[in-house]
């Protein structure tokens, strides 16, 4: 469980007992009512991707052959699918979309399809293992994003990664030169990232300025000395290096009222989740960050009670959902148990209050996805859920459409003629949620295994 | 900021008082930099403006990594680095941040090279004056690698010049540091400072010490000097004297900077920078003396190759795609992979190695060439030796004779299903059939980035003969172009060539394709991964052709090898060639109409030689100058 108690206690009830809790400062009281608060964006990625007849609705009449919509608000909650009962709380929040693959990732010859999908998902590019770590071919969603609306003084993004003791991380951030992005695994390293700087743990990086202050007076000295061509470059340079001395600043000086505890050793992934849960309230509530990927890793089977099966969810499970009704429900439960930690993350978010005088979740859009349509390492059923971005998106809907693209991906009975939308296109949608000015995330048009061009540019239709 | 901390005189003055005896004679230090005589002669750094509005060009990622490696003195490789001192980790609020694979213990990141954005380059150059926007996220990452470097000093084992620094008591520590950083900074900035310099850097390194441990300020002083423009950009004002409107002569630290950086794309070595504190590269005998030499050493080889991997574009080697239902039967795979799934990493398993065993076939063979061999780009257009591995063996076939000298053991890193490693290839050279290859143009690597997943593309691989190789300009193609080739499937009814053109016939395509198809259809007996094949679906290959590239050369030719054996003697070609090193070498967009490229590509065309392009270049008055122009 998230401890949102204690959470509560560290933030204040802004809305209750604004005046003594005393957790925000007068100067954000003063402009709460109309200053608009930043939006953020939170992408999770969980394992081994969805028990697809588990997961999908079917609601009244709604066939298979045409696309439809559904109002969720109308759908009473014992008709929800076992894994997306858990939002049913949060329904007006949520867009259900049933109708992507990974199709793109399909086509993507290197990599096993784990470590392909971890890139195609979130970069919607192609995969690159040429060296000893794993690469894609262009930044992820939250690295395109975060670069156009970090603040300057601020960190531009936060990347976290939930995992069993033994692993580093899944990526889901990769950088602009396609560099995989190192994560905080451990809720230690994340609040040294959220509040090393304010909280002075070590002098020493806060001197960091000195050396851009040296660095920025030996420009300065050097500038007289140049023609206007190569002042111009400098100033452009050395500009942009102001601005990283404004973000120590700004990280130095910050006061963040809901900072939690520093935080020791974690044990256990329940633990770990619902710490990282209060660092990712605390960062958006401060305004630390504006957008950070959580990568989950994959929970202990004793955690979901299939202990008793085996030990090893990856192979132990996942890759036998098709051969065994009983792994196919452990997995369902595997993935109900995530469902029920995002639910958890957005009651916390929306108890927290927003500058703007709403929630922290009203400005909030979450992107919850995979690395893999199922376990069974296909890339046929595809089921991402949005959750909040309501300023853009119409939500509370499920949304399906039915498998049109010419792209053939694997299934266990053979490849298929079909599959759904290339999800570079919800990249696209999450990218203009969030104002950026894109029509492309990754991959722009591929040509199918039978030579048919497909385009990947544009935004899913609908959901706006 | 606005303002540098030390910038207050008095407190300028009191960290000043608190290092006794600092020396600031410049030339004290740059003796000390370079271990030479007569350093009286040394030319200070210009006070004055530059008289000319010139260009500014940054280091590329490949020079910032190489220039780190050499100021630190570290090995080649960043896995035989010593471990990052512990201040390295207080530095850094992210330091210790890992990143894993699935299912994998996390991955410990290798201190260096560092992994900047690519720039944007000129027609895939970098270092192109025009080719290098500052952007946030590279100023970033600049920051954070030389916060990142700069404990290494630490470890370094040329940084300080006094034996167990750290373990002198704090004053001797003091002292030594001042010295060990005296000697680093010109390193850093591949020239003496100025006294205002110096003079800053002791204030720097005094307020360092104020607030700190001499560790910490030894770091910090050190990070601050990476941080420089002096560092992070070539930085040339020339000499305060003007030739004429358009340009000034370099100093003797910068012609040391332009060479380096040129033939060894890393900083000035001792000899180098001993030449230009004695004046001796003013002079176009002693600029040419430091060409042959420095291309006589080893780190010009990878310089070299750099250029080429440019110019041909074949970087993008890593990222080809042939399918494994057309090409995994060439190495014993199914060509759909099992339906259980447990063998979809077979096929990256083989193509990942084969794709390193490709690009060093390509560097090999240059290195070759250019080293050992003719040093002619005829032999680069002509020669049919090379390398293969056991990987490209099936790519080559059988017509293969090995060459009676030891393997070359290659190094590469790849991630296979999930695991991140490091393997080794060996690789043999080779004399392979003179009717199957013929230099470059002829290599798997340079065919392969030419193909789609099943087809090898002519289109491709026309137009990187005609723009790259002739220097010929089509420019972007309609937006249509793409969607109108013909589909990359296995079940065609005709041959490649036949459905490409007759894609192209339509007279809207037909005025770039009469001259793009006929270089490319040359190559249509090399399939998608760039083997040999005499039929395509079942019918003979046609690769006959023709086309001019001018009034006075006109190809006609009946195979690729046939064409590049005629452009090999082409004096398009030489000029093109010339000119492209031209543009590399000073960073500057140069067009052929200029006086100082045409007598370069004058006396190329005469010998063919590329040390000697190399040499003439260095030693031209383009190269020589400070010239204007460069949109910034």
């Amino acid at each position: 469980m998230i401890h949102r108690r204690r959470f509560l206690q560290g933030l204040g009830a802004y809305g209750a007992s604004l005046g003594a809790a005393d957790f925000l400062t007068r100067s954000m009281l003063a402009r709460a009512q109309d200053a608009q608060a930043p939006k953020r964006l939170l992408l999770i990625g969980h394992c081994h991707g969805w028990p697809y007849d588990a997961w999908k609705m079917r609601l009244g009449s709604a066939g298979e052959t045409q696309p439809w919509a559904a109002d969720l608000s109308t759908v009473s909650q014992e008709e929800w699918s076992q894994p997306l009962a858990p939002l049913y709380a949060h329904r007006n929040r949520l867009l259900a979309l049933d109708g992507l693959s990974l199709a793109t990732a399909e086509l993507d010859v290197d990599g096993n399809r784990h470590d392909t999908g971890w890139v195609q998902a979130w970069t919607g590019n192609w995969a690159d293992f040429t060296h000893t770590d794993t690469r894609s071919t262009s930044a992820s969603l939250d690295q395109i994003v975060a670069a156009a609306i970090a603040r300057g003084d601020r960190l531009p993004s936060l990347e976290l990664s939930v995992d069993a003791d033994a692993e580093g991380g899944r990526p889901i951030g990769y950088g602009l030169t396609g560099a995989r992005l190192p994560v905080a695994n451990t809720p230690a390293m994340a609040w040294q990232r959220l509040f090393g700087l304010s909280s002075n743990s070590d002098p020493l990086i806060l001197r960091q300025q000195d050396i851009l202050d040296y660095a920025y007076g030996e420009y300065q000295a050097l500038l007289p000395k140049l023609g206007a061509t190569q002042r111009n470059r400098l100033d452009s340079h050395y500009g942009l290096l102001n601005s990283l001395g404004d973000r120590i600043q700004g990280l130095a000086g910050l006061t963040c009222p809901s900072m939690p505890d520093a935080l020791g050793e974690t044990l256990g992934f329940g633990a770990r989740f619902d710490a990282f849960a209060d660092l990712i309230g605390a960062a958006f509530a401060c305004d630390i960050t504006r957008v950070i990927s959580l990568s989950l890793g994959e929970i202990p089977t004793a955690d979901f009670g299939w202990d008793h099966l085996t030990d090893d969810v990856h192979k132990g499970l996942a890759h036998e959902i098709y051969n065994d009704p009983e792994k196919h429900q452990a997995m369902t439960d595997y993935l109900t148990m995530h469902a029920e930690q995002v639910a958890q993350l957005v009651s916390l978010l929306e108890s927290i209050p927003d500058t703007d005088g709403n929630s922290v979740m009203d400005n909030t859009l979450i992107v919850w996805g995979s690395e893999l349509a199922n376990g069974w390492h296909g890339y046929q059923h595809y089921c991402p859920v949005i959750i909040g971005g309501s300023w853009y998106f119409s939500t509370g809907r499920y949304l399906y459409w039915p498998h049109e693209t010419p792209i053939q991906v694997l299934t266990p009975s053979g490849y298929s003629d079909f599959s759904g939308k290339p999800h570079q296109h919800l990249l696209v949608s999450v990218g203009q949620a969030m104002g950026l000015d894109v029509t492309k995330v990754g991959i722009d048009h591929v040509q199918s295994q039978t030579g048919v061009r497909i385009d990947c540019t544009g935004p899913l239709p609908d959901l706006t | 900021m606005g303002k540098p901390a030390n910038s207050n005189p008095m407190r300028a003055n009191l960290y000043r008082r608190m290092i006794s005896g600092a020396a600031k004679c410049v030339g004290v230090f740059l003796f000390a930099l370079i271990s030479c005589e007569g350093c009286e002669e040394t030319e200070p750094p210009s006070e004055t403006v530059s008289p000319i509005d010139a260009p500014l060009i940054a280091l590329t990622p490949a020079e910032y990594n190489a220039t780190i490696r050499d100021l630190l003195g570290m090995p080649e490789k960043g896995s035989d680095w010593p471990k990052a001192p512990e201040i390295a980790s207080r530095l850094s609020s992210s330091a210790g941040e890992q990143a894993g694979l699935f299912g994998t213990e996390p991955i410990p990141l290798a201190p260096w090279p560092w992994s900047f954005p690519k720039e944007e380059g000129v027609d895939d150059f970098e270092g192109m004056a025009d080719g290098q926007e500052p952007s946030a996220y590279k100023l970033e990452e600049l920051q954070k690698a030389a916060v990142h470097f700069a404990p290494f000093v630490l470890v370094s084992s040329i940084f300080f010049t006094c034996d167990s620094w750290d373990t002198l008591p704090a004053e001797e520590q003091t002292s030594c540091g001042l010295n060990s950083l005296e000697r680093f900074a010109p390193r850093a900035w591949r020239r003496p400072l100025t006294d205002a310099e110096h003079s800053r850097l002791v204030d720097f390194l005094n307020l360092n010490l104020a607030k700190g441990t001499p560790e910490e300020a030894i770091v910090l002083t050190a990070a601050g000097i990476l941080q420089a423009p002096a560092f992070v950009f070539r930085v040339e004002q020339g000499k305060d004297e003007k030739t004429d409107e358009e340009r000034v002569p370099l100093t003797d630290w910068e012609m040391a900077s332009r060479l380096s950086y040129f033939l060894w794309d890393t900083m000035p070595d001792p000899a180098l920078f001993e030449a230009a504190s004695k004046g001796e590269l003013s002079t176009v005998e002693g600029i040419r003396n430091q060409t042959q030499r420095m291309l006589q050493d080893e780190r010009s080889r990878d310089a070299v190759v750099r250029f080429h991997h440019q110019w041909l574009g074949t970087d993008q080697v890593k990222a080809i795609s042939p399918a494994r239902r057309v090409y995994g039967p060439l190495y014993g795979l199914t060509p759909e992979p099992p339906l259980d799934t447990t063998g979809d990493g077979d096929w990256p398993a083989i193509l990942g190695p084969v794709k390193h065993s490709m690009e060093a076939e390509f560097q090999l063979f240059i290195e070759h060439v250019i080293f050992e061999g003719d040093a002619t780009l005829q032999a680069l257009l002509s020669d049919n030796s090379g390398y293969f591995s056991p990987l490209t063996e099936p790519i080559y076939g059988d017509n293969t004779m090995v060459f009676p000298e030891d393997p070359i053991l290659w190094t590469y890193g790849n991630v296979t299903n999930s695991l991140g490693y490091e393997d080794e290839l060996l690789l043999y050279r080779a004399e392979f059939s003179s009717n199957e290859r013929a230099g470059l143009l002829t290599l798997p690597g340079v065919l392969a980035i030419g193909a789609h997943a099943v087809h090898p593309a002519p289109i491709l691989r026309g137009k990187r003969v005609l723009e790259r190789v002739a220097c010929m300009e089509f420019g972007v193609p309609p937006p249509d172009a793409e969607a109108a080739a013909p589909p990359d499937i296995e079940e065609a009814e005709s041959t490649n060539r036949e459905r490409t053109e007759n894609a192209t016939s339509p007279t809207t395509c037909a005025g770039c394709h009469d001259m793009l198809n006929p270089p490319g259809f040359a190559f249509e007996n090399y399939d998608a991964m760039g083997r040999w094949r005499a039929t395509d679906n079942e019918l003979p290959v046609d690769a006959n052709g023709s086309f001019s590239l001018n009034e006075n050369e006109s190809f006609s030719f009946e195979s690729g090898v046939d064409l590049a054996l005629q452009l090999s003697t082409s004096n398009q070609v030489r000029d093109c060639y010339a000119l492209r090193w031209a543009r590399y070498a000073t960073g500057m967009y140069l067009e052929d109409d200029e006086p100082d490229v045409q007598t370069i590509q004058s006396l190329f065309r005469q010998d063919d030689s590329i040390p000697s392009l190399l040499e003439s270049i260095t030693t031209s008055d383009l190269f020589r100058h400070l010239s204007k122009g460069g949109a910034q």
